[in-house]
């Protein structure tokens, strides 16, 4: 029965020095709680802090709010504790929440409350005011604004806008295939060589000797096709654009380019020169002179001609061929002296 | 080969009748400095009698232009201020009361003239520009129940100016139409311009002689009528109009959304006889493609009409036509 008593009265003196030294300890400890403003409008996101103040040996539980700080302050975010060590053997922890409140009116923040081993310790209450947009009730009501359409992104479009191109395409192709099988022409066919510039010109001044326009008073014709031959030529070999421009503008497009053959030039200027009289000053040239402007066409292709640059190149050619065929003339020798030392 | 000689001769007859126009050149060299379009311009016009239209930042000689042409010619000149308060009888002329003679009388206006220069001609409200532009193509004016022929030769050259806007009465399409040629005259070269502060700040500024009568005016324009234009520079000619009414016919299909209206058969009218009198001071008988494009500029830019895209897209009648005369193939 003693030992009984003397079990209970340790007991109690324990527990009660325990409870003791918790209470003198939480009087160094601090909880507080504290909104950026106590005043913000309806929807506004606000930043709520709560602050432990408290010494080293000590440990304060900091409440995590899953979505609700109370039943008006929705939560949005929330920070890691911040630790701050105080000179005087304290730490400040320190936590942010991002809250917002979608209902007006007048509320209480009420006490927050920190767990400390047994105890609770809470934060004042704070009074807030969530305002709510001023209504213009003089004003006709009007209608809810529908939602804004967000732009289409090409992560979006790509799928669709790529798909629907290779559908095109494979249709086309379809189409293709089926008309040329109907047709009974060969699926792929192959393009002819584009002709030198020079061969066609030479192919149309034949083609208007053997015309023999101006022997049958067709002069003007002759001069036209003559001109024609002349700047179809010039814009296959130098692309000058020659058939939407003048005879003036085609020999200052000549003189601005690389052309440096003057004696070529003036043979031009002076075939373009009589036709340009034929064809808009009714001016008849006399028989000589209808040759001398077909020699002198003849004989511009012939010095303009594209000759150089192939011959250089066939030379070129045969040079490399040359060369690569005595490397292996002279790799064979090599060879054959390793065989037959 | 009789046809060879007419176009030989005719050659021969433009190359002694023409030689007034470097005369003319020379006495306008005087005065105006540079502006050689301009005065090629006018001379044009002059000689195709044809109206001209001038558009122009302020202080580019185009009043002093059309001053010292008017000046070379030994013909009446009248200059008119137009303002937003003129009235057509300021223009043309009113009926007056004579007490002394208890009847009343013609009073003629100042556009009984052989050269009349219609100073910022946007600044005056529509019926005045209706009554000059009635009477530049009539060539003839009604006051009261009389008609009255205007002296001959007959020429209007107007001045607008493109920038200030505020206040003034754009001239509409239809009678925009009626100038001939439409000039834009720019700022002259650095070199130019030298001569022309040079010649401005000196004792005396230069005078143009007086070289021509009217009626060597008026035979001219008889001459420049007789040069020589072939099918194929018609069927050119023809080619551009066309382009500007449907682009898409001649692989412009780009500009069919921007030209509201095309050129007019008065434009295909114009450009054929700009063409020959620019043929004329190039002193040659007959016309060649590049006497076309030489004018087709000045001829065309006040005749096509550009929709809401054109003017969205920056696009201007000059590169419409320049790019009309790019694409159509040259005779």
């Amino acid at each position: 029965m003693l030992r009984k008593a003397k079990f209970y009265i340790v007991y109690l003196l324990v527990f009660g020095l325990m409870h003791f030294t918790f209470k003198s300890n939480a009087q160094h400890i601090t909880v507080k709680a504290k909104l950026d403003t106590t005043e913000f409008l309806i929807g506004d996101q606000i930043g709520l802090e709560l602050e432990v103040r408290q010494p080293i040996k000590e440990f304060v539980g900091i409440p995590i709010f899953e979505q609700n700080v109370n039943q008006e302050l929705e939560v949005l975010e929330q920070s890691e504790n911040d630790t701050t060590l105080l000179e005087t053997g304290h730490f400040i922890i320190r936590k942010r929440l991002l809250v917002t409140a979608f209902d007006s009116g007048y509320y209480a923040l009420p006490p927050i409350p920190f767990l400390y081993y047994s105890d609770t310790l809470r934060t004042d209450p704070i009074l807030f005011h969530v305002k709510t947009i001023p209504v213009d009730t003089s004003q006709a009501i009007k209608d809810i604004k529908r939602p804004y359409g967000a732009p289409l992104s090409f992560a979006e479009v790509f799928p669709w806008a790529g798909g629907s191109l290779i559908l095109a395409l494979v249709i086309f192709i379809l189409i293709y295939v089926i008309k040329k099988l109907r047709r009974k022409e060969p699926i792929i066919r192959r393009i002819k060589p584009r002709e030198p510039a020079h061969i066609i010109a030479f192919r149309g001044l034949e083609k208007l000797k053997k015309d023999k326009l101006w022997q049958q008073e067709k002069i003007k014709e002759y001069y036209t096709d003559l001109t024609d031959i002349l700047r179809l030529y010039l814009w296959n070999r130098y692309s000058i654009r020659t058939l939407e421009r003048t005879s003036e503008e085609i020999l200052e497009s000549l003189e601005i380019s690389d052309f440096n053959d003057e004696e070529a030039y003036d043979i031009l200027k002076d075939v373009f020169q009589v036709s340009d009289l034929v064809k808009f000053a009714k001016f008849k040239p006399i028989a000589d002179e209808h040759e001398k402007c077909l020699s002198g066409a003849y004989n511009f292709v012939d010095r303009t001609k594209l000759i150089i640059e192939e011959k250089k190149d066939a030379e070129e050619d045969k040079k490399d061929n040359n060369s690569s065929l005595n490397s292996e003339n002279e790799e064979v020798k090599m060879l054959e002296e390793q065989s037959n030392p | 080969m009789n046809e060879t000689v007419d176009v030989k001769e005719l050659n021969e007859r433009i190359e002694k009748e023409s030689s007034f126009v470097d005369m003319i050149k020379m006495e306008m060299g005087k005065v105006i400095v540079g502006q050689k379009h301009l005065v090629d311009s006018l001379l044009i016009g002059f000689l195709s009698d044809g109206h001209i239209l001038l558009e122009g930042v302020p202080g580019l000689a185009k009043t002093l232009a059309i001053n010292t042409l008017a000046s070379v010619v030994d013909a009446d000149f009248s200059r008119i201020q137009f303002t937003p308060d003129l009235l057509p009888a300021d223009l043309i002329g009113t009926m007056i009361y004579s007490q002394k003679k208890e009847e009343f009388q013609v009073k003629r206006g100042p556009i009984f003239t052989n050269f009349v220069l219609a100073d910022e001609i946007n600044r005056s409200p529509a019926k005045v520009q209706s009554a000059l532009l009635e009477a530049m193509q009539e060539r003839q004016v009604t006051i009261g129940e009389e008609t009255y022929q205007l002296p001959q030769p007959f020429l209007v050259m107007a001045t607008q100016n493109p920038i200030e806007q505020e206040g003034t009465y754009p001239l509409p399409e239809a009678q925009v139409d009626r100038f001939m040629l439409k000039v834009v005259v720019d700022y002259p070269k650095l070199e130019e311009e030298k001569l022309i502060v040079r010649e401005n700040i000196a004792k005396e500024f230069p005078k143009a002689n007086t070289i021509l009568k009217p009626e060597d005016i008026v035979n001219a324009r008889n001459v420049v009528k007789d040069v020589y234009i072939d099918e194929k520079i018609e069927r050119y000619i023809l080619d551009i109009v066309f382009a500007t009414r449907f682009p898409e016919k001649y692989n412009l299909e780009k500009f069919s959304a921007m030209i509201n209206y095309g050129g007019s058969p008065r434009a295909s009218i114009n450009l054929a006889m700009a063409s020959k009198a620019y043929a004329f001071i190039k002193r040659r008988g007959y016309v060649i493609p590049e006497d076309v494009r030489a004018v087709c500029h000045d001829v065309l830019r006040h005749r096509i009409g550009l929709t809401y895209e054109a003017e969205a897209e920056n696009v201007t009648t000059e590169d419409i036509i320049t790019e009309i005369l790019n694409t159509i193939e040259v005779p």
